[in-house]
């Protein structure tokens, strides 16, 4: 009776037979609108590690599980995949198909966090997103935080100001659309947006954008030139701030010196690249087992030549060469081959040559955008 | 063979784990795993106020804020669970309030699998008979102890 009744609340569709984001992965992949004879561009692979059948953790995985990179093969399709990102318990993937850029996106759309004009209690959902982005766009980078995404849009030129469209769970400010969209106190309800919105309060010029558990971070600066300056939709940790913030605020990281090129954002810690990375906040942050917590930005002392980062809700990955840390869990989420916490950085080994040009950090997998070498 | 009396308890389960229905499923395999009896559940959406009338008691503490923007970001659901020693087993399968070092030293507790901090922690258990009443009785006002 009482299952009946939750079933009932939550709407639920079978989600006990998942075999999420990798499967519709394939399927997109493998879609016939895409295939053609020609091959595939650059020599592209996909590799994904970690819990392949759901995104959200299990307290026993029923699904297969993988703790090394296995191989996610498309190579007959004429498409050229140029960002994947995934957040809580959904992923965006964008890509060329004949010169015209599409993003897909699949998971849970509890929050319009998929950005098809719709919000459902499926697990089970994927699909192309159509309306809201304007024509002829270019992505620039895509970011999924738990119940919010974003895509920054660029028009090709470097210097020319890009437009961040924002879409999903819009509650703790997370947008950065302003105050008129916080809670009605007078009547509760989800403030979502299913369908992407131009952020038009932010006139600089965003470098680069990280989405974390219920925060956003933005990297500003013109072009290639960052000025350093982070505004930050929740900046958790910076100077004890507990303030909920709706719309962008600028916060300088004095401390560093040197000129930021990339930001992650996770569950309870941030990451800034220069180069070497920097993080501050909570948990396994690669000082070792002894360091769980960090209030101002630190640098990690055993990496360098770091070009990008990208955080999920308690772990971290960096490239060029891949390396990851954090907690690990049943899935092997890490690549790293075991099941443990990590908390130094870890180099993660691929069965071939190639070079890492994008990484997806979800909750429980990981997958990892490559190049044959 | 003694039978052991049934014990009641207040369960919360907070916004971040309803916003995802596979989780919410999961939980309630757990509990029919577990063999504790679901008396009654309740799906809940609070206001900022509601939120802010409950949580009165913490009003000068540096997380109320915090606390009741959580509390207020979707539907939860609360239950009455009922097995003999319900209020620990219960306790004890959620795990320590800090899911960050949860997850770090016990990661086999739910906090540690589900929550995020030492506020947005996901699960709430009666600490004891007199709160569990107490509870119970906000929750589920017209409920017959």
């Amino acid at each position: 009776m009482t299952r009946f009744m939750i079933t009932k609340i939550f709407n639920n569709n079978k989600i006990n037979n998942n075999k999420i984001n990798l499967i519709i992965i394939k399927s997109i992949l493998n879609h016939r609108k895409f295939s053609s004879s020609s091959i595939n561009h650059k020599k592209q692979k996909l590799f994904y590690w970690g819990s392949v059948g759901s995104s959200v953790n299990t307290q026993k995985t029923p699904f297969e599980t993988t703790t090394s990179p296995q191989l996610l093969n498309f190579t007959d399709l004429d498409i050229e995949i140029t960002h994947i990102a995934s957040g809580w318990a959904h992923s965006l993937i964008a890509f060329k198909f004949k010169e015209t850029t599409k993003v897909f996106s699949l998971g849970l759309n509890s929050s319009g966090q998929l950005g098809h004009c719709t919000i459902n209690d499926n697990y089970f959902n994927y699909g192309q997103i159509e309306e809201g982005l304007p024509p002829n766009f270019k992505v620039h980078s895509l970011s999924c935080g738990r119940l919010h995404s974003f895509i920054l849009l660029s028009k090709g030129n470097n210097n020319e100001k890009r437009d961040l469209y924002g879409f999903g769970n819009s509650i703790h400010g997370q947008l950065g659309f302003g105050k008129q969209v916080l809670i009605n106190d007078e009547n509760p309800k989800f403030i979502c947006f299913p369908t992407p919105q131009l952020v038009d309060s932010i006139k600089e010029n965003v470098t680069q954008l990280a989405c974390g558990f219920d925060h956003t971070i933005l990297l500003m600066g013109k072009g290639n030139t960052s000025d350093r300056s982070i505004p930050s939709l929740i900046p958790k940790f910076h100077n004890s701030s507990i303030r909920k913030i709706t719309s962008s605020v600028d916060f300088t990281l004095a401390l560093l010196e040197h000129k930021i090129i990339d930001i992650g954002a996770g569950g309870t810690f941030s990451a800034y690249v220069t180069g070497d990375v920097y993080v501050c906040g909570y948990g396994a942050l690669g000082f070792g087992d002894n360091v769980i917590e960090k209030l101002k930005p630190t640098r990690i002392p055993t990496l360098n030549n770091v070009k990008k980062v990208y955080c999920g809700t308690d772990y971290i990955a960096a490239i060029s060469n891949l390396f990851t840390w954090g907690c690990g869990n049943s899935s092997g989420r890490l690549g790293l081959k075991h099941t443990k916490n990590q908390f130094v950085p870890m180099k993660v080994t691929f069965p071939h040559e190639v070079i890492v040009e994008e990484v997806a950090c979800g909750t429980n997998h990981v997958i990892a955008l490559c190049r044959m070498t | 063979m003694t039978l052991l009396k049934n014990q009641l308890s207040l369960a919360l389960l907070k916004p971040d784990l309803c916003a995802n229905p596979a989780i919410i499923h999961k939980l309630f395999e757990l509990f029919r795993k577990d063999q504790f009896e679901i008396v009654k559940e309740r799906k809940i959406l609070w206001s900022k106020s509601q939120a802010e009338q409950f949580y009165f008691e913490h009003r000068n503490r540096f997380f109320y804020e915090r606390l009741c923007g959580y509390m207020a970001s979707g539907p939860f659901v609360a239950l009455i669970i009922s097995k003999p020693n319900a209020i620990k087993d219960w306790r004890d399968l959620i795990g320590p309030t800090h899911p960050c070092r949860a997850r770090i030293n016990a990661s086999n507790t739910l906090r540690s699998l589900y929550g995020l901090t030492d506020t947005r922690n996901s699960f709430h258990g009666s600490d004891s008979e007199e709160t569990a009443k107490r509870e119970i009785k906000f929750f589920f006002p017209d409920f017959k102890f």
